[in-house]
């Protein structure tokens, strides 16, 4: 059965992009536009593997999603990518800090992509 | 875009009346507010514009590859079909080489047993034609000894001595009838047993082909490979597709440099000449990962 992965971003385009290249590989996708909408998937649906999610959105961010996620005892193994323009270390700092498990710069790679989702969810 | 063409629509600051700084410094900065409006509005045109058509060329690209994904698999299908089909035909084809063979064996054999039986059959017959013609011989003595009474034995027994020699004649040009069909028939086991042989080395070479063709095709080397290949350029593509985000953050970004430069124009105005104390709001630096570049935890 396929693995499922919740791809948070406000661009659709960036979630069409990222939900192409992981389905191609064989992913199950599915998809929120913020990070409360990620928040509320996150906790209905306990087969999600794994989650990529961007940081600035509206709402909630993607940073505060990462620790409202990671503050719940049952998410901690959940691995969170984020895939963000943004490049600051403070930031990164920050969301490694909340229990984030890494960090891409868009334009993303989506073969590196693909290889580090497959890595994350044990593919 | 903070265009040219804005800018000369409007008058110049230094040609309003003196006097009137008040005015034209509050005139200044509603025209850079909105000017600011006008980049925000059209950053969000842009935005909205090449989200349509990025989206558009991600739905392509989709169906470009669940459009080969379905072909490769359907040609899969139909070569799996074809080469079950074409061992079914190999199989059948043996069976039924097989079970001629077997019959043309059995019908050698039988004609061999027949002619067994013929020639038991003329033995017995040649048996009678030798006792007719001593039949007839005693006869002949019989009727000599009777004289002029034994007339008629004497005719009879000349009929039944030709009799005898028609059928022992007969008897002979059947023996060697059956005796070159004997001669005849072995040739033509060995032709068949010969031909058996081939025809099963044709089908074993015919079965591994079939079957290495049917190895590859499991593999799925050829069409898997294009597939991938597919997906791979796919991937490519994908990259050269995020270019809005990039390009609205820049554009975003345009707008906050404006905001400083509204900020800097304020002071100027408001008479603040050290521009070089003017804070920098930007974010403190340092390494940031490059585009693309996985960094994991």
């Amino acid at each position: 059965m396929a693995k499922t992965i919740l791809v948070v971003d406000d661009s659709d385009t960036v979630r069409q992009q990222v939900s192409m290249a992981l389905k191609q590989a064989g992913f199950a996708i599915t998809e929120a536009a913020d990070g409360q909408e990620g928040l509320a998937m996150i906790d209905a649906n306990r087969n999600i593997a794994m989650v990529v999610c961007d940081v600035n959105m509206p709402r909630m961010n993607g940073l505060e999603m990462v620790e409202s996620v990671k503050r719940k005892a049952e998410n901690k193994s959940l691995p969170i990518l984020m895939l963000t323009t943004e490049g600051q270390p403070s930031m990164i700092k920050r969301a490694k800090e909340a229990g984030a498990v890494g960090w891409i710069v868009k334009p993303f790679n989506a073969t590196q992509l693909v290889q580090t989702a497959k890595h994350l969810t044990n593919v | 875009m903070l265009g040219a063409s804005w800018f000369a629509t409007r008058p110049a600051v230094d040609t309003a009346p003196a006097g009137c700084a008040d005015g034209a410094h509050s005139q200044v900065m509603a025209e850079i507010a909105e000017g600011k409006e006008r980049i925000a509005a059209r950053v969000e045109d842009l935005k909205v514009l090449t989200g349509r058509e990025i989206l558009a060329c991600g739905d392509v690209l989709s169906s470009i590859v669940d459009n080969v994904r379905a072909l490769v698999s359907e040609t899969d299908r139909t070569v799996q079909a074809s080469l079950a089909r074409s061992e079914g035909l190999t199989s059948r084809f043996v069976t039924e080489m097989q079970e001629d063979l077997l019959a043309q064996e059995t019908a050698v054999t039988q004609v061999l047993l027949l002619a067994d039986g013929i020639e038991d059959a003329i033995d017995a017959i040649n048996g009678l034609a030798q006792s007719s013609h001593m039949l007839a011989i005693n006869a002949s003595i019989e009727a000599a000894r009777l004289g002029s009474h034994g007339r008629g034995v004497a005719v009879i027994a000349d009929q039944m001595r030709e009799m005898s020699k028609t059928v022992r004649t007969t008897a002979d040009t059947v023996r060697s009838s059956i005796g070159a069909v004997r001669q005849g028939l072995p040739p033509v086991r060995e032709r068949a047993t010969s031909m058996h042989e081939r025809t099963r080395s044709f089908i074993d070479v015919v079965a591994e082909q079939v079957k290495s063709t049917s190895l590859q095709t499991d593999a799925g080397s050829a069409g898997s490979g294009r597939l991938d290949a597919v997906i791979e350029l796919s991937n490519v593509a994908l990259s050269h597709l995020q270019f809005q985000d990039p390009l609205v953050q820049k554009l975003t970004s345009m707008n906050r440099d404006l905001d400083v430069l509204e900020g800097r124009v304020r002071r100027v105005l408001d008479g603040d000449v050290d521009l070089a104390a003017a804070e920098d709001d930007r974010s403190p630096g340092g390494v940031e990962p490059a585009p693309g570049e996985v960094m994991l935890f």
